[in-house]
């Protein structure tokens, strides 16, 4: 639905009837161009008493509701010209209409019968009522479909996003709000589904562990114990739960005050020396953490070194000689015992040498052991035939183990002339471990060297009270990371218990455990995790899509001033919970005392979440006071543009433009209509609001 | 065919109860991810290796603790599935280059004798390895802050 | 908002996890639809939980579904 049209009647400043306080709109950026005083908020506030029946209280700085404003809604200048007797209404009428081209008149009226000089009797409270134009004239819609048209105009869950005034633009997006990415996911996608998809296989998973716990008690060999070991094990799962989110709750805290470290050590003067020995700080601890993974590799290498270098075998030498000596010994009787009641006593082993060799020795004459010759009728000569013709003997042995102990012996031999170089191996290990941890202290050292420098820094720093934020917030970061070393002790405690807990339990089972119950308890776990970081992803998405699209938006609105510099990211602080930040290329956060870069965000964040997947910008109407009264004036031509670019319509009411000269710069716009209002006085006492009324004046650009 | 090697492979030479939580201390429990090992300040990566290396210290320290069937050992994995192969053998050799095992004489008797002969190397590889765990748990019971020393048990080789 | 199978369908199989688990099972995630049937259980099993869902049957009918499925599987493996 687009805003067709607002009309006032006495409502507060604009007083006078309906046909003189009466502004038309059209797609495309609408403006209400006005300056302090001239009835800007006066407007916005007749747009949302319309839908919500309440008005902004500047003194309490709040929405009221009508029932406590009451006749202070009414124009003074209608007040005072009303009879006593008389009754005189505010009303607001805004007419919208829809994409199919229907028209919804929308009224809200508050009526009050003035008793006295100053003493009305009003209503308690305003009356609504929506009509619907059909042929020719305008139809009352029963009650019961107010609100559906209302939602149309503008939904609740949108309205803070969509209608806000400039002063808002700050509280709206609170960067420091950890929720309010989470919130603005929520209502930006159906993430919830998937939480309702976990709650299913949750409750399916608890009931199918259940059973197969109470199965395999059933077919344990000792029930009682079962039973208590279950009870043990929903103990570990309560502690896990437990430990878990609160280590989850400590990694928010300590990224939260980190976030308020840094953005304290921008603020304070020396910022950028300050950010010099940060961007060195964080060079040292890479280091340092890269040191640390070799130590452990090098520590891991050594231990390892124990079995695989085999340093184990550092002292062996004398076993492994009397090991051989056992082995020389045990060979010698065992070929005796071979060679035993044979006319030639050979203490050569079976087929040693080779036979290929003996064979080449009787052809060659010629022994090669001895290198003697050995012609043919020799006596040598038949000695060597005679070896070719040897048989293993028969039945000598009730087992013949020799192949296993020469395979033992080989082994050692193998080991041999490595033992020689296990000192030198250790040694190089010890060096280089030693060398990896002096280099450790020295970056530590140097690490320490920075942290003080950088206290001395902060301690000279003229901002007191920043001094002893920056103190508490480390000191709560602090905590915090002692809280969660703690915790996660006692978690990686618990894992163990359970583990251990649960394999007592699966050795009490005798017996087959039913497979469908096994399969249920799987497949349930299985589909509760799944279901958890699929909704994870999602949201991971959603979220890396608004942050891009935010830069989009904010690279639009700079566009013209190259001294913006930054971007937004979207910090992850824990499950599900993100922060935006703006950082500079570096990705150090930027807290520019430059209070328009951050306004300028906070609306491309707004315009972001407006114009994201559910495109809100296409169907209902930006409706903003003054949004950029806090923005340097060299920001706001980006803003509109992007504004007038990006949303089907918006209605703006600014004091930008006041002067002639400035707005043939809106041709650069999609522009709607523009007015210019001004506060008007017939009696020319400006102060005196019994007099005021507002001009509402058409600009054509 | 009777296989020496397979009947080695099937011992399961065990330590007294009564270092069972020293073990725990140092060794993981049926292995587990090497990369934990460091973290979770464990020397060894399984029983296994511990006991190996406890053989060797007692050996070399000559340091035996003699056992007898009241001793009651706790026994944990078949060395056949000790890691690596060829250091399992070496400790082998130096019990058999200790024992009383008789490598003739078992070539020449039944099963019932090689059984007896495979005891006594059975018996030698648990009187030093529980030797060993006997040296090396009073040290640290007596300085519990060796064990933070990473290098500890590769310097306990060389005193 | 209308529950749409298909859009869910395409979340799971872009999650690393599920990713992981069916490289595992030697299953291209593109072949997964539900007009597709799969061999694996617990594909079956999601598919079974998200059209369920999405026909807006309540939290036990859907575990039943789940269930049933579950049970027929086993028994006919």
């Amino acid at each position: 639905m687009i805003i067709s049209s607002i009309s006032m009647k006495n409502f507060q400043c604009y007083s006078g009837e309906h046909e003189s306080n009466t502004l038309h709109f059209s797609e495309g950026l609408n403006l209400i161009i006005g300056d302090n005083g001239g009835g800007k908020s006066k407007l916005y506030d007749a747009f949302y008493w319309v839908i919500h029946n309440q008005v902004f209280q500047s003194d309490q700085r709040q929405m009221i509701n009508t029932r406590i404003y009451k006749d202070n809604l009414i124009s003074d200048k209608a007040k005072v010209n009303c009879q006593v007797g008389e009754t005189i209404s505010a009303e607001v009428t805004l007419i919208v209409t829809s994409t199919g081209d229907k028209k919804y008149k929308l009224e809200r009226i508050f009526k009050a019968k003035k008793l006295a000089d100053r003493e009305w009797e009003s209503d308690t409270d305003s009356t609504i009522l929506i009509s619907e134009f059909l042929q020719t004239k305008w139809n009352l819609l029963p009650s019961a479909k107010y609100s559906h048209i209302i939602n149309r105009v503008i939904p609740g869950h949108i309205k803070p996003y969509m209608w806000f005034q400039g002063e808002q633009v700050d509280s709206l997006m609170d960067l420091a709000d950890s929720s309010a990415l989470s919130q603005v996911v929520n209502l930006l996608s159906d993430i919830s589904d998937y939480d309702d998809l976990i709650s299913i296989a949750k409750n399916g998973a608890s009931k199918a562990d259940k059973d197969l716990k109470k199965h395999k008690s059933t077919i344990s060999s000792d029930e009682v114990k079962s039973k208590y070991l279950n009870t043990q094990l929903e103990k570990c799962d309560g502690n896990i739960e437990t430990f878990t989110s609160q280590i989850d709750a400590c990694d928010q805290q300590i990224e939260t005050a980190k976030l308020k470290i840094e953005e304290l050590i921008s603020k304070v003067d020396d910022a950028e020396a300050k950010a010099k020995y940060k961007a060195e700080k964080k060079v040292l601890e890479d280091e340092y953490k890269s040191l640390e993974k070799q130590l452990l590799e090098a520590n891991n290498n050594s231990s390892n070194g124990l079995f695989r270098k085999h340093w184990v075998l550092k002292n062996i030498s004398p076993f492994f000689k009397k090991f051989d000596d056992k082995y020389k010994d045990y060979t010698i009787k065992h070929n005796e015992k071979i060679n035993a009641g044979k006319a030639n006593e050979i203490k050569l082993p079976l087929n040693m040498p080779r036979p290929v060799h003996v064979e080449q020795m009787i052809e060659d004459e010629s022994c090669y052991v001895c290198g003697r010759s050995a012609p043919k009728g020799s006596e040598a000569h038949e000695h060597i035939i005679s070896l070719i013709k040897r048989k293993p003997a028969k039945n000598i042995f009730e087992n013949d183990f020799s192949n296993e102990f020469e395979n033992l012996y080989n082994n050692n031999l193998r080991y041999g002339v490595a033992i020689d170089g296990i000192d030198e191996s250790i040694k190089s290990n010890f060096n280089n471990i030693i060398a990896i941890k002096n280099k450790l202290t020295k970056k530590s050292n140097d690490i320490k060297e920075i942290d003080s420098q950088f206290d001395i820094l902060i301690e000279e720093d003229k901002s007191e009270d920043i001094l002893g934020s920056y103190k508490t917030h480390t000191k709560t970061k602090e905590k915090f990371e002692t809280n969660k070393t703690n915790i996660s002790d006692k978690l990686k405690f618990a894992l163990k218990e359970k583990e251990e807990t649960q394999s007592k339990i699966n050795n009490l089972v005798k017996g087959k455990v039913d497979k469908v119950k096994e399969a249920a308890d799987f497949i349930f776990s299985n589909l509760e995790q799944l279901a958890k970081s699929t909704k994870q992803h999602v949201f991971e998405s959603i979220i890396s899509e608004l942050e891009g699209f935010s830069n989009d938006i904010f690279k639009d609105m700079t566009a013209k001033n190259t001294s913006i510099k930054g971007q937004i990211k979207f910090k992850k602080l824990g499950y599900g919970v993100y922060i935006p930040e703006i950082v500079d290329s570096d990705g150090y956060i930027i807290n520019s005392p430059n209070d328009s870069n951050i306004i300028l965000v906070k609306l491309a964040l707004i315009m972001a979440i407006l114009t994201a997947r559910a495109k809100w910008s296409d169907n209902y109407t930006l409706i903003s006071d003054a949004p950029t009264s806090k923005m340097a004036e060299n920001y706001t031509f980006g803003f509109y543009k992007t504004l007038s670019n990006k949303f089907k319509q918006s209605i703006v009411t600014t004091y930008d433009f006041l002067e002639d000269d400035r707005k043939a710069v809106l041709k650069n716009f999609n522009i709607g209509n523009v007015y210019q209002i001004e506060p008007s006085s017939p009696a020319g006492d400006s102060d005196n609001r019994s007099d005021l009324s507002v001009n509402i004046r058409e600009v054509l650009l | 065919m009777i296989s020496l090697q397979e009947k080695f492979g099937n011992l399961k030479p065990g330590y007294m109860p009564k270092y069972k939580d020293f073990i725990d201390q140092v060794a993981q429990f049926g292995g587990g991810a090497e990369g934990d090992k460091y973290t979770q300040a464990k020397s060894f990566s399984n029983t296994y290796e511990l006991y190996i290396y406890a053989f060797f210290i007692g050996l070399y320290n000559d340091k035996r603790i003699d056992l007898t069937d009241e001793d009651k050992l706790t026994s944990f994995w078949e060395m056949k599935n000790w890691k690596p192969e060829p250091l399992t053998n070496s400790l082998l050799t130096c019990a058999i280059a200790v024992s009383d095992f008789d490598m003739n004489a078992i070539e020449e008797k039944d099963n019932d004798f090689i059984s007896k002969q495979i005891k006594l190397v059975k018996n030698e590889i648990e009187a030093f390895a529980n030797g060993g765990l006997e040296l090396i748990k009073s040290a640290i019971d007596q300085d519990p802050e060796l064990l933070e020393d990473d290098m500890y048990f590769i310097k306990l080789l060389s005193t | 908002m209308a529950k749409d199978r298909n859009e869910m369908l395409k979340y799971f199989l872009k999650n690393k996890e599920f990713i992981v688990f069916l490289e595992n099972e030697k299953i291209c995630p593109t072949s997964i639809s539900f007009s597709e049937p799969s061999n694996n259980l617990l594909v079956e099993a999601m598919k079974k939980m998200i059209l369920s869902y999405c026909l807006d049957d309540s939290n036990l009918q859907t575990q039943k579904k789940i269930n049933a499925l579950i049970l027929s599987e086993v028994r006919n493996s």
